[in-house]
């Protein structure tokens, strides 16, 4: 049935997802719940998806759309408060020079605008085409290029002692 | 130099085509300087990865996985109810239990008065075209419903229907309709729609004893009609 393969391609992506959502988000608990809400969201809107299309890409743009409005509420809110439940799903590795590489490389993402943070993401961590994730952010290729590269130079200024 | 930072990257990137990309790895190859901006790029992915992806071997938590088994769930509960209906089914009714139980609640029988029974030994002309051309569940004009189709045992085709005055059985044989078995509908005053009387009920009980199988689904109904019901369709 074609709701079967909805749901199972949806729960296959689930990983990829959560990836996605804690490259995005400033923190493990924003991340899942950024992730719960693209899943309902996709539930909901089960028939916009059209059959024969991409599940993959059309996730993403519902979690990457979701990431960007949430952002600028919170712009406007200007909220500050802690998660308790912090460390739900931060990348398990051990040793202490590995944490603090990890932690310096979530604080050089931080810094960059969401859309450039978006543009490393999709293309460098989820190992899509230009196109596709020009596709998935709904710029054109050379909006997503330039995105990339501006993004990823700020990155290497700030992490090139570590590099 | 010849090549943008642009190129550089879609190069790391595996965005060139072979050709293009021939021609910046050999500017790389002869100037320090891109190789190592060139390192620096895939330094910095394979940072990235270190960072993200051992989230791909997490756990996925419950609270992602749950609404979509809920929402499967929901979608799924035409095959719940059908199991349900399977298991109310008594054993003597197995052939006919899911059709049978949904004709006996779904179909309201409109009741009449009067009207003697066919004296032929074949369907009339009314409960004949109804026969002939309806798929089960469909009413006629003429109030007649096919309620559902079955083989017996000599391979011949029958349908059992309900019409305004009596239920019934009829098999297909080279003349018309045969009449197998007829019940008279329960009489209610005027002609109001009711909850299927105790004649569909030994309609239903007569057509499990005929029957060599399982009820025609839609898809057999269809092609028995195609090959006008007969007996090696």
């Amino acid at each position: 049935m074609q709701d079967d393969a909805f749901h199972s391609g949806l729960t296959a992506l689930l990983p990829r997802l959560r990836r996605f959502a804690s490259g995005l988000a400033r923190n493990p608990a924003d991340a899942d719940d950024l992730c719960q809400a693209a899943v309902e969201r996709a539930l909901v809107s089960r028939q916009q998806w059209q059959e024969g299309t991409r599940l993959d890409s059309w996730m993403y743009r519902i979690m990457r759309n979701l990431w960007i409005d949430e952002a600028r509420s919170r712009t406007r809110r200007a909220k500050t408060f802690a998660h308790e439940d912090e460390g739900l799903n931060v990348g398990r590795s051990g040793g202490q020079e590995a944490a603090t590489e990890l932690s310096l490389v979530d604080r050089a993402m931080q810094h960059l605008p969401d859309e450039q943070r978006e543009a490393v993401l999709l293309v460098l961590v989820e190992g899509y085409k230009y196109a596709e994730a020009a596709e998935i952010v709904g710029c054109p290729i050379g909006t997503l290029t330039s995105r990339l590269l501006r993004g990823r130079e700020a990155l290497m200024a700030r992490l090139g002692e570590a590099a | 130099m010849t090549v943008t930072p642009e190129q550089l990257a879609a190069l790391a990137d595996g965005e060139l085509n072979e050709f293009e990309a021939a021609r910046v790895r050999r500017e790389v190859a002869a100037d320090h300087a891109l190789a190592s901006q060139l390192a620096q790029l895939e330094a910095l992915r394979a940072m990235l990865s270190a960072r993200y992806d051992p989230i791909l071997a997490e756990p996925v938590p419950e609270q992602l996985t749950q609404p979509i088994v809920d929402t499967a769930k929901v979608v799924d509960l035409g095959a719940v109810r059908a199991a349900r209906q399977r298991w109310f089914a008594r054993p003597a009714a197995r052939y006919f239990a899911g059709p049978a139980i949904a004709a006996a609640l779904a179909i309201a029988v409109l009741m009449g008065r009067g009207a003697g029974p066919t004296g032929s030994g074949y369907a009339d002309a009314q409960v004949a075209s109804a026969l002939d051309s309806s798929l089960s569940g469909e009413a006629t004009s003429d109030g007649v419903k096919v309620l559902l189709s079955f083989r017996d045992k000599t391979g011949q085709v029958c349908r059992a229907w309900s019409g305004k005055t009596e239920a019934g059985i009829a098999c297909r044989d080279d003349t018309g309709w045969k009449v197998r078995q007829t019940d008279a509908a329960s009489q209610t005053a005027g002609g109001e729609y009711r909850q299927a009387g105790s004649g569909e009920a030994a309609i239903m009980a007569a057509a499990q004893d005929l029957a060599a199988g399982p009820a025609f689904d839609r898809a057999q109904e269809e092609a028995s009609r195609a090959a006008a019901w007969r007996a090696a369709n």
